[in-house]
């Protein structure tokens, strides 16, 4: 047996990045104004403990949960297949009190579909409501419209910055453990009463899951070489999946997040087809700098 | 001699000159079949004439049986009794010993001066303003039912958007609630007249055939919106002053608000998860173990085991905890996704019931398969040949799919017919206008909107162009 250690220092960031991509705002205000940023680039202020820079392009759309079920739907449903997809430029430094600064570009990136306009389907919100520059300072985020218009302004609340401290420390910790090692953890989930099992079809992924006393069930999927979470799903008391969230990590030590998906499902009562509202999110282009 | 001459000029200059130069223009302004449909139509001839300074009379408004003046209910006819009064009788008695009478009407109401210009002679004019001179394709969704008490086809579609929401709370300021209530009032007020309204019912047919389209000059203003917002049309609903947005702006501030929550307090409890909450503490509690033993030489299996052992059964209850809080986040995303995706599908429905006897362009796009995600995760999965995780059969094909370079899909795109939310281009147009307005960027009922605004293609600025004569005389009132 051997016993090894290394920073998941990445890891965190890179899921951190997840959740800054897709931070928008909290409050309209219908002020006018102009974006003013006071940061460009990566570059690493005295007061930032890192800064990262990312492209993520996230889509949302609907399809039934059986491919089979498509000539069922309505034009409507239909329309919706087609996703409603947002490309973002992130660049974000968290600081050491826990507070975050930066900037959310919203831009076409590559591999982005281009749709005619107007289309059934799109956006629920106006253009005028939907946020295509977001910028973060001084605790506080502002939202402008493609006119540069403010469309909201909040601020980031104590706890939040409690989150975001919290993870800041935690970057410098982490454990990587020996593929030995990691199966002998798993079966102290084992032994502890919790159940556990090696995945059908693939000896990689281990399911353990958790059923609640009202029989509602949930799975998690644990990658044993990328030693991550892989997924996790969330089955009711009838033994429905209510929700699948799925993560893709570029292999690698250590691993990289690349794309993340979630879906949920609910019934169509006019046709009785089960339907998935899918939201997923893929990122490029990441880079880190850090001074922790 | 010379005299008669004079008196003969004098007799030929009156003939000549239009009406409205001897004074007041005599007009009619009809509304749409309620509040429903026709928000704020009284309030136009009061601006028209006292903001914009016209000289005319309203032969409705000043009607001497006051708030009874007209029926709209009445309907344009009734073809089961045909004896029975309609609303274009009712108001013929207000046209006696009047001429050259301009009307100008909204929605339903202009059914019915058409029908009054087939029945009186003193009507010279007519200003249709986003009048269903085909019918409508969506009162008829809001309306028709297959059998008596069932449901509207557009109560069927919001009940589909509704159980999206799955009838939790939605951040949404209650904008399908209001939707609801416009379409439900609808379906069951003043119904026969709506039904008139709707495409292919006998008043349009008998106004579009039997007797032909007017012979006097009408005008159409017809409104279109680029981008069909359903919270913008109830915005319109629910201000007295038709450009304020406060479903709108409430939905969008109430929606981000869920969204931040979410991002703040349980996403970060989700995805951190992948690497830190129970399983990151669970990985850094075995890695510790170990540590603390190797000080002493190399531990057994056995001596690990027992103490992580002892951690797992000590920390149980806080992984369950740290399981059903991610199991909450998890469908507080489900919460917010479904909210939006309920607006998204109610919209969507609505226009193609809008379309449904109107034009839609169909067109494909070739686009990356799709979801992004997806096209990764393919790739993964033809390198691991894993497919193991639940919900992931509609992905069934992608493992073929990706061994494309790049993998695409083709999707369908729907462009809808113009339209005002309520009604399509068609819907309103009728051949032989004498004039054409646009009206753009208003929905149906901002076409009732006197804001002062003074940009082209608004209501006011068309009235304002057709009163001063640019159609010619037979829509032209005088200024005071």
């Amino acid at each position: 047996m051997y016993f090894s250690k290394y920073s998941r220092r990445t890891a965190h960031l890179l899921v951190l990045a997840f959740l800054l991509g897709i931070a928008v705002s909290c409050q309209k205000e219908h002020l006018s104004g102009e974006a003013d940023s006071k940061r460009s680039g990566t570059e690493l202020p005295e007061s930032a403990a890192i800064a990262l820079s990312y492209d993520v392009i996230v889509s949302t759309f609907l399809i039934p949960e059986n491919p089979d079920d498509a000539e069922l739907l309505s034009p409507g449903e239909r329309a919706l297949a087609s996703p409603i997809v947002e490309g973002s430029r992130v660049k974000q430094f968290i600081n050491r009190d826990g507070t975050i600064d930066g900037e959310i570009q919203r831009m076409d990136l590559e591999g982005m579909p281009s749709y005619p306009e107007p289309r059934i389907g799109g956006p629920v919100m106006p253009k005028k409501y939907q946020p295509q520059r977001i910028v973060i300072e001084g605790g506080a985020s502002t939202s402008y419209n493609a006119e540069g218009e403010i469309i909201s302004h909040c601020f980031q609340g104590a706890e939040t910055a409690m989150y975001f401290q919290r993870i800041a420390d935690e970057l410098s910790e982490g454990t990587m453990l020996s593929g030995e090692e990691f199966d002998y953890m798993i079966e102290g989930f084992d032994e502890a009463g919790f159940d556990v099992s090696v995945n059908s079809q693939d000896n990689n992924i281990v399911e353990l899951a958790h059923e609640f006393e009202d029989a509602r069930r949930t799975v998690f999927y644990l990658d044993k070489a990328q030693q991550r979470i892989r997924a996790r799903a969330h089955y009711d008391a009838e033994g429905q999946l209510e929700t699948l969230s799925d993560y893709v990590f570029e292999p690698g030590e250590p691993a990289v997040l690349t794309a993340h998906r979630f879906v949920t499902f609910y019934d169509a009562p006019r046709n009785g087809v089960r339907m998935g509202v899918w939201k997923t999110a893929q990122f490029r282009n990441f880079e880190l700098e850090k001074n922790l | 001699m010379k005299n008669n001459k004079l008196l003969n000029t004098f007799a030929l200059t009156l003939l000549l000159l239009p009406g409205w130069a001897l004074g007041q223009r005599n007009t009619i302004w009809l509304d749409g079949a309620t509040t429903t449909t026709s928000k704020g139509w009284r309030g136009t001839p009061n601006a028209m004439r006292d903001f914009y300074n016209y000289d005319f009379v309203d032969l409705v408004s000043t009607n001497s049986a006051g708030s009874q003046e007209y029926d709209l209910s009445l309907g344009v006819r009734d073809f089961d009794i045909p004896t029975s009064p309609t609303a274009a009788i009712q108001m013929e008695p207000m046209l006696d010993n009047r001429s050259n009478v301009l009307g100008i009407a909204h929605d339903f109401g202009g059914l019915v001066l058409r029908e009054l210009a087939n029945r009186d002679n003193s009507l010279s004019a007519m200003i249709l303003d986003g009048v269903p001179n085909q019918g409508s394709s969506a009162v008829r969704m809001a309306t028709y039912r297959q059998i008596p008490d069932a449901k509207t086809r557009a109560q069927l579609i919001l009940e589909n958007a509704q159980s999206v929401q799955a009838m939790q709370d939605c951040d949404d300021c209650n904008a399908l609630g209001i939707f609801e209530t416009w379409i439900n009032a609808l379906s069951t007020s003043s119904v026969d007249v709506f039904n008139q309204m709707a495409n292919s019912s006998s008043q349009i047919n008998y106004l579009n055939d039997n007797p032909p389209p007017p012979e006097i000059p009408f005008a159409i203003l017809w409104g279109s919106v680029e981008e069909l917002s359903l919270m913008s049309l109830m915005d319109s609903r629910t201000s007295n002053n038709p450009w304020s947005t406060p479903i709108t702006s409430c939905a969008a501030e109430a929606m981000e608000r869920a969204r931040k929550d979410y991002e703040t307090d349980l996403e970060i409890l989700g995805l951190i998860s992948t690497v830190s909450g129970f399983f990151g503490r669970a990985l850094s509690a075995f890695g510790e173990i170990v540590g603390e033993f190797a000080e002493g030489g190399t531990p057994s299996p056995g001596t690990v085991l027992s103490a992580y052992g002892d951690w797992v059964v000590a920390e149980r209850s806080a992984i369950i905890e740290d399981i059903e809080a991610q199991r909450e986040a998890d469908q507080e995303l489900a919460r917010i996704l479904r909210c939006e995706l309920s607006h998204q599908l109610l919209a969507s429905e609505w226009q193609f019931g809008l379309i449904e006897y109107g034009t839609v362009e169909v067109g494909t796009e070739e686009v990356p398969l799709l979801p992004e995600a997806s096209q990764a995760l393919c790739i993964q999965y033809c390198q691991e040949q894993f497919t193991g995780f639940p919900g992931l059969s509609v992905f069934g094909n992608c493992v073929e799919d990706c061994m494309d370079d790049p993998p695409t899909q083709t999707v369908t795109v729907y462009l809808p017919e113009e339209n005002d939310g309520l009604l399509l281009k068609s819907e309103q147009m009728l051949d032989g206008a004498a004039h054409v307005y646009h009206l753009e960027e208003h929905n149906h009922f901002q076409e009732t909107a006197l804001s002062g605004q003074s940009s082209e293609g608004t209501l006011n600025h068309a009235l304002q162009e057709l009163f001063d004569g640019a159609a010619g005389p037979a829509f032209a009132v005088p200024k005071q």
